[in-house]
């Protein structure tokens, strides 16, 4: 009898199993903490958007929404006031309160707050020194200096509830459209549907993020049924997945730049005629297609085309090699000349395609590789005292501009005050006028002037050349065609909330 | 073998794992790289002071020497360490890891011994005939073969394929684990009468088992063959036959467990092998064990992870050898330590 009642229970099981919509993610890497203050790292906050929110969000069209806040309103130049949203509710049944709010923003911006560890996501904070809650549903946020851009920023974090204390978190409790279930470290990360979220519930009962690190692996899996969704598809799998009579390959324009910074301040970089002469001397359309088959968008200057402030009348460079000669005698440099090109081991096919085109107009690269970003900057500490003119030639490159505004990309890039071994400005270059500008745009909150202030500064800046411009890669998913309702995000979040799972 | 032997074998094992640790460490922290920079990758807002913050809250501002002292104190004391990515106890990591990866290293080291020993042996005793031709070929493919496009391949046969068995994880997701006891769900699964995990965790081991193994099995194989050829030579296996004895017997018991001796030294010294091509293993068919995690561990600059998951590598290696020489004495009374 009781084996009879146990089949029973099994049957029933298995077959409420078999009819759980259940979405599964090929994910290339693992989630690195469950902590929604611990990370920088785009997989960690795609799967911890599920189960957490923030007080506004972005969506795959790059708009900024209100999410647990209803409004975000600076009442000073230096302080915030956020309205939460009343009648949201935690995983664990207790309301979201103002006071959830204040502490998940304290908790960013204190040292030591989580079990005597720093946010590494303080400094997406700026200048924020902490929040108060003023009423059950009011909150208030003190910043040492005015930051225009704290609405912009705010929808990077995630609210957590204030029962956290100094703790760090392993069982995230959130607020989201899906409540945690297990991780299972590089195996899988689950969560299934909140059916108390208080927007529309999800329509898929449980997502699964598979760990597949092995590209081939995960091609496999997506070619088999195991997964649903794969991210970072390889380029040469796109032709044969997109034969496959039900799978769909998707892709957005990413947010990641490509460029070469040539040192303006050492010969030959030194001479515009020079620095032009590169720009003719590549095949960018042909760099394309060979090593992205054609995925990727070419850019007259570094900003994506979905960027803020993005300035199509800028020219692009055409492939010119002849005219990259005839400059080159103008420089002073008939029989062209030899340069260190720095770079990572992940750039080094780009590279190498260089140095064959920059060979045709008598230029010789010597191509110098790291492992990763921060060996390369190891070795360049060693000549950390010299002044830049006598540092680095050149260095192939690419920037994320996971904001898509111009700040974070044109600031780090072009200010003097980021020359040397700051964190980016590698072309060293300097412009009295491109600083007054980006530091205006700093200050203002006011979107047509700051337009303005970006516009200009690229025109400055582009007239001068300290770049190859390249392109902005795509990013490309292979999608099962029994999801319905999902389309990829250029910042590689994985949106749910919509998604339909037609069997 | 005396307990004398033993004490001195254990003895040796300190200075070799010690000598390991600083190779290691030093290895480590020459790479050019470092763990923070790496923790914030491309995230450009953080200023130099927040890295520096971070950098001492981690202990990394410390000079190397005393680093390595924390360690190896630490070590002694029970303490591995703390994960500079995952922010959990580095023990806690790997005893949540280790389960994984001795459950697919054991289950490959079976099936390469179900595949190499009979083979082996019947390759012997019928030498030169078509079953010896057609194994010395296949293992010599197998031989020949990375483990690791065996694994994607076998998983476009039978996964992509055919669809017959899973092309990664442990469990897959739809069947409910048993509680944890050992750590091997095969054993786990037993123990709690799960049959349905059972019958899942046997399927998801069976290609990543085949993919680490079969290299192996080609190797022991032949190690086995030419083994079991010398000892079937001997007078004493003549006399066997002489006495009457059943071929069977006389191959089973007086020819192959003489000629398993070098066959268990290759099998000794090739779980660290096998332990080591797991990393590549563990990667393609998403498997939580502890090549994973090194990998990933290395990649990310996590020393603590690094140093502590390398010495349990290097501890059991030194035990495997000590392994195998207690089973000589078992299988050859002859040899004496």
């Amino acid at each position: 009898m009781k084996k009879g009642i146990t089949a029973v229970v099994l049957v029933l099981l298995l077959s409420g199993l078999v009819c759980a919509k259940t979405l599964v993610i090929g994910f290339d890497d693992d989630l690195v903490t469950l902590d929604p203050a611990d990370f920088s790292h785009r997989q960690t906050e795609a799967m911890l958007r599920q189960v957490y929110e923030g007080l506004s969000t972005y969506t795959p069209d790059r708009e900024i929404v209100p999410e647990l806040a209803l409004s975000i309103t600076a009442i000073e130049p230096t302080l915030y006031e956020i309205k939460v949203r009343p009648g949201v509710k935690f995983h664990d049944g207790s309301p979201l309160t103002a006071e959830d709010v204040a502490f998940s923003i304290n908790r960013l911006v204190k040292e030591g707050a989580m079990a005597g560890r720093t946010s590494q996501r303080r400094g997406l904070m700026g200048p924020t020194k902490g929040a108060v809650a003023v009423d059950e549903y009011t909150v208030h946020v003190e910043l040492a200096n005015p930051w225009p851009l704290f609405p912009r920023f705010i929808p990077w974090q995630m609210i957590v509830p204030k029962s956290v204390g100094d703790s760090y978190i392993d069982k995230p409790v959130g607020t989201g459209p899906f409540v945690f279930e297990e991780w299972v470290r590089d195996s899988h990360f689950s969560v299934v549907r909140n059916p108390e979220y208080w927007g529309d519930p999800p329509k898929v009962d449980r997502v699964v993020f598979r760990v597949i690190g092995d590209e081939s692996a995960r091609v496999s899996a997506l070619r088999s049924g195991e997964v649903d969704i794969a991210t970072f598809i390889p380029v040469h799998e796109i032709s044969s997945l997109e034969n496959h009579p039900e799978i769909d390959v998707v892709s957005v324009l990413g947010t990641r730049s490509y460029f070469l910074e040539m040192n303006v301040n050492k010969p030959p970089f030194n001479d515009i005629r020079v620095r032009q002469a590169m720009n003719h001397a590549v095949d960018m359309d042909t760099i394309i297609n060979v090593i992205y088959e054609g995925r990727a968008t070419r850019i007259p200057f570094i900003l994506s085309p979905q960027a803020f402030a993005y300035h199509d009348g800028l020219p692009m460079f055409d492939y010119d090699p002849e005219k990259a000669r005839r400059l080159l005698a103008e420089a002073g440099y008939p029989n062209g000349f030899s340069f260190e090109l720095d770079t990572v081991d992940a750039h080094r096919a780009r590279a190498e395609i260089y140095q064959a085109m920059l060979a045709e107009v008598g230029i010789d690269v010597k191509i110098r590789t790291w492992p990763t970003w921060g060996a390369v900057r190891e070795a360049w500490m060693q000549m950390k005292d010299k002044p830049v003119a006598e540092q680095r030639d050149a260095f192939l490159n690419d920037w994320g501009n996971a904001s898509l505004d111009p700040f974070d990309i044109l600031i780090p890039k072009f200010h003097s005050d980021h020359r040397g071994l700051g964190r980016g400005n590698f072309s060293g270059f300097a412009d009295p006028e491109v600083d007054r500008l980006l530091e205006a745009s700093l200050e203002s909150d006011n979107n047509e002037e700051r337009l303005m202030l970006f516009r200009q500064a690229q025109e400055i800046i582009h007239a001068q050349v300290p770049m190859v411009f390249e392109f902005v890669a795509h990013e490309i998913y292979g999608v099962r065609s029994r999801v319905k309702n999902w389309r990829p995000s250029p910042d590689s979040r994985i949106h749910l909330k919509e998604v339909e799972l037609a069997h | 073998m005396s307990k004398k032997f033993l004490f001195h074998r254990m003895l040796q094992t300190i200075p070799v794992v010690l000598g390991i640790t600083l190779v290691v460490f030093s290895l480590m922290h020459l790479t050019p790289g470092d763990p923070v920079e790496t923790m914030l990758g491309s995230v450009g807002h953080i200023s130099q002071e927040d890295i520096e913050l971070i950098r001492q809250e981690l202990g990394l501002d410390q000079p190397l020497w005393k680093q390595y002292l924390g360690f190896l104190g630490g070590i002694v004391r029970g303490d591995w360490g703390v994960s500079l990515r995952y922010g959990v106890p580095v023990k806690d990591l790997i005893r949540e890891r280790l389960p994984a990866t001795l459950e697919l290293t054991l289950a490959a080291m079976a099936v390469s011994l179900l595949i190499a020993i009979p083979a082996g042996v019947v390759a012997a005793i019928r030498r030169y005939s078509i079953v010896d031709q057609v194994s010395t070929l296949v293992s010599l493919i197998g031989v020949s073969l990375p483990d690791f496009w065996l694994g994607l391949v076998l998983i476009l046969i039978f996964s992509v394929g055919l669809g017959w068995l899973p092309g990664g994880l442990r469990l897959g997701f739809e069947v409910t684990a048993p509680p944890t006891v050992t750590g091997l769900l095969l054993v786990d699964s037993l123990l709690a009468r799960n049959w349905e995990a059972l019958w899942a965790a046997m399927k998801h081991l069976l290609l990543p088992s085949l993919a680490l193994g079969a290299p192996l099995a080609a190797l022991t194989m032949r190690i086995t063959r030419s083994s079991m050829l010398d000892v079937v030579k001997q007078d004493y296996i003549t006399f066997a036959r002489a006495k009457g004895l059943k071929e069977a017997v006389v191959i089973i018991k007086h020819a192959l467990r003489n000629a398993l001796i070098p066959t268990i030294t290759v099998i000794a010294l090739n779980m660290g092998t096998l332990l080591g091509g797991n990393m590549i293993i563990e990667r393609i068919f998403s498997w939580p064990g502890l090549g994973q995690l090194v990998v990933d561990s290395i990649r990310t600059y996590d020393y603590p992870v690094v140093q502590a998951s390398v010495m349990l590598y290097a501890l059991t290696y030194v035990a495997m050898n000590l392994a195998a020489d207690l089973v000589y004495t078992r299988l050859d009374p002859r040899v004496k330590l």
